[in-house]
């Protein structure tokens, strides 16, 4: 079972991957209390679409394990699930202990 | 410089290309995507943006191709999107039309897939082979070739859950392709493309020392994978060279040893004639880059340098920041790779003043020669036998034209650009000529272009490489010619790089009103001139 921390690391590497595509001004930080989605986050809708791919990714990359972070109770409440990478990191930890 | 405006158009979300558009980038971009479905109203419309991209999926073509139906029936909907395409093109600087692909894997009939009647495969062949048909006679319009950025991706350029979330048609590996291959692209057309390669010889253009190994140790050819890549690496610099680049040699040798394996080496793909100069010695290479820059009339941000070795490469970085120093992979088999993947020598197309610029160069080394063993320039200009060819701008010569005008920095009175469609309707409102500069040494082509509307000479260019031989005296002459001896005045339109134009339009004594320069009375065409008038 990977560790909290574990999951972090993955969540950076892919917030990594859309930093690269952003601009130098909206780049988002590393950092567990870093707000994602929603009010002042730094990802709009189309933005966390392809966030969730890439972290998806990389958490099998890292972790050795699939998630599925596009599914439909996510989906319901994403200002609840991606509006932190520490809210995001407990979700996918969730996921791999229920699944 | 301002941002190039990009529009968008396809049956998709376009807008994580647009934001990969819009990143920092040199040529900056501007990027919106259209309306989501729209392509067809939209490029029939009144289209504010410099370029337009068209990426449709095959089923975005056609309706009816995306209720499965054969091609046959598809015909009208490609037709229309078609012609939307050209008729676009006429009011917008370009438009860029990426090809109709699929996702790897995707289809569904295994060897029927490429059945030219039930297939997808072989209907997206067809509808390609019609993509490139319909825009090959239209000078501003680009196919950009999708198959191509699949393969360098793979499985990566696809998520079909993108399309269900965002309707994103393709991933984001793939999109990244896409944008630099359109900055690419448009760079090419503003003629930011690198015209100089220079080249270090051991390590760089053969395996080994050649002043410790001599010509016959080289690791050049034979059967080892080192050697045939060497040659694999010369052949691929060779046809760059048909493509207009320009080669030079920067190496720290002895310069009989080092021409000696160019001359004799069985397996030398580039020989001394491919080169237009060289610096072979134990001088500095910054210094002798700098040299060779300014003997070729060439700005550093033309050339690239290649060198196998990092303290090269850092002291040229140093010196000279302009000039393209791209690292070398270890792995000499990647060389050939790592010089395609620069995408700094990429051309909108190709003329034949391209093919034939190598030659160029060498020639003018021939003239400089020349230019040292007469006493006075008025000699050196008779003994030259110049000979300047007017032609009136027409089909023949506009791609050549527009690309002069389009790189043309120096001599550049307004440094304005165009595109083919745009300098024809300006020669349409007034007079383009075009002027062939020919002399006993060879044919420089079409370098240069004067363009007058009433008393207003709006386009007064040449290039760099005829300047300071008359050339710019004749062409004055032609401006009175086509002014009917009135008086005119010279939209003159100050740049970082037009001072050249500002020294000789004030050296004509012209008098300045605002920026532009006024001229009562303009010199006849110079007597060492020979003239032809072209119809």
């Amino acid at each position: 079972m990977p560790t909290l921390e574990q999951v972090r690391q993955a969540l950076y590497a892919a917030l990594d991957e859309i930093n690269a595509d952003l601009p130098a001004e909206a780049k988002i930080s590393m950092q567990p209390e870093t707000v994602l989605f929603g009010v002042g986050g730094g990802l709009d809708s189309l933005a966390l679409t392809t966030f969730m791919l890439a972290a998806e990714a990389q958490v099998g990359t890292q972790l050795g394990v699939d998630v599925v972070l596009a599914n439909e109770d996510a989906l319901e409440r994403p200002e609840e699930v991606f509006g932190t990478v520490e809210s995001l990191a407990r979700y996918v930890l969730h996921l791999i202990e229920t699944t | 410089m301002s941002a190039t405006r990009f529009l968008l158009l396809g049956d998709w979300n376009l807008d994580p290309l647009a934001r990969l558009l819009n990143l920092d980038g040199d040529p900056a971009i501007q990027a919106q995507a259209g309306p989501f479905d729209q392509t067809v109203p939209v490029l029939r419309g009144p289209l504010d943006a410099d370029y337009v991209v068209v990426w449709t999926r095959p089923e975005g073509a056609s309706s009816r191709l995306r209720a499965r139906l054969t091609l046959e029936d598809a015909e009208d909907d490609l037709a229309e999107l078609l012609d939307a395409i050209r008729s676009a093109a006429e009011r917008v600087r370009g438009v860029f039309v990426v090809t109709w692909v699929m996702p790897p894997g995707f289809g569904t009939l295994g060897l029927g897939d490429a059945d030219p009647h039930v297939g997808f495969a072989g209907e997206l062949a067809q509808i390609n082979a019609r993509l490139y048909a319909a825009l090959g006679d239209v000078p501003n319009a680009w196919v950009l070739d999708a198959a191509g950025w699949l393969a360098q991706v793979g499985p990566q350029a696809y998520d079909p859950r993108l399309w269900s979330l965002a309707k994103v048609a393709w991933a984001q590996p793939l999109l990244r392709v896409a944008a630099r291959e359109i900055r690419a692209g448009l760079g090419a057309i503003l003629g930011r493309s690198r015209k100089l390669l220079i080249l270090d010889l051991d390590d760089t253009l053969w395996g080994g020392t050649v002043g410790e190994v001599g010509w016959q140790g080289l690791q050049l050819g034979g059967h080892d994978p080192i050697g045939e890549a060497f040659v694999a690496f010369q052949k691929q610099i060779k046809a760059l060279t048909r493509a207009g680049v320009i080669l030079a040699i920067a190496s720290k040798n002895d310069e009989p040893v080092a021409l000696e394996a160019i001359h004799k080496h069985p397996e030398m793909v580039l020989r001394a004639a491919d080169f237009a100069t060289w610096r072979i010695n134990w001088l500095d290479k910054a210094t002798n880059i700098a040299e060779m820059l300014e003997e070729l009339n060439l700005g550093p941000e033309s050339a690239v340098f290649l060198d196998d070795s990092p303290g090269e490469r850092a002291r040229v970085r140093e010196a000279l920041p302009q000039v393209l120093v791209p690292e070398q992979p270890k792995d000499k088999m990647l060389y050939g790779k790592a010089l395609r993947d620069l995408r700094c020598f990429d051309r909108p197309g190709l003329t034949a003043e391209d093919a034939k610029r190598a030659a160029m160069y060498r020639q003018e080394g021939e003239r400089r020669s020349l230019r040292s063993e007469v006493a006075s320039q008025e000699d050196w200009l008779a003994a030259l036998e110049l000979c300047i060819t007017l032609e009136p701008l027409a089909e023949g010569n506009l791609k050549r034209a527009t690309q002069l005008l389009n790189k043309t920095n120096q001599m550049n009175v307004a440094t304005r650009r165009m595109s083919e469609a745009e300098l024809l309707a300006c020669a349409s409102e007034g007079r383009v000529v075009c002027v062939r500069v020919e002399d006993r040494f060879g044919d420089y082509g079409l370098t240069g272009l004067v363009g007058v509307q009433g008393d207003m000479v709006t386009d007064f260019l040449l290039s760099c490489r005829v300047m300071g031989r008359g050339v710019e005296q004749a062409m004055l002459a032609l401006v009175g010619e086509l002014a009917q001896g009135r008086p005119v005045r010279f939209g003159f339109r100050a740049t970082e790089r037009n001072g050249p134009m500002l020294d000789f339009l004030t050296g004509q004594g012209f008098a300045r009103e605002g920026e532009a320069f006024l001229a009562d009375e303009l010199p006849p065409y110079p007597t060492y001139v020979r003239l032809v008038r072209a119809e």
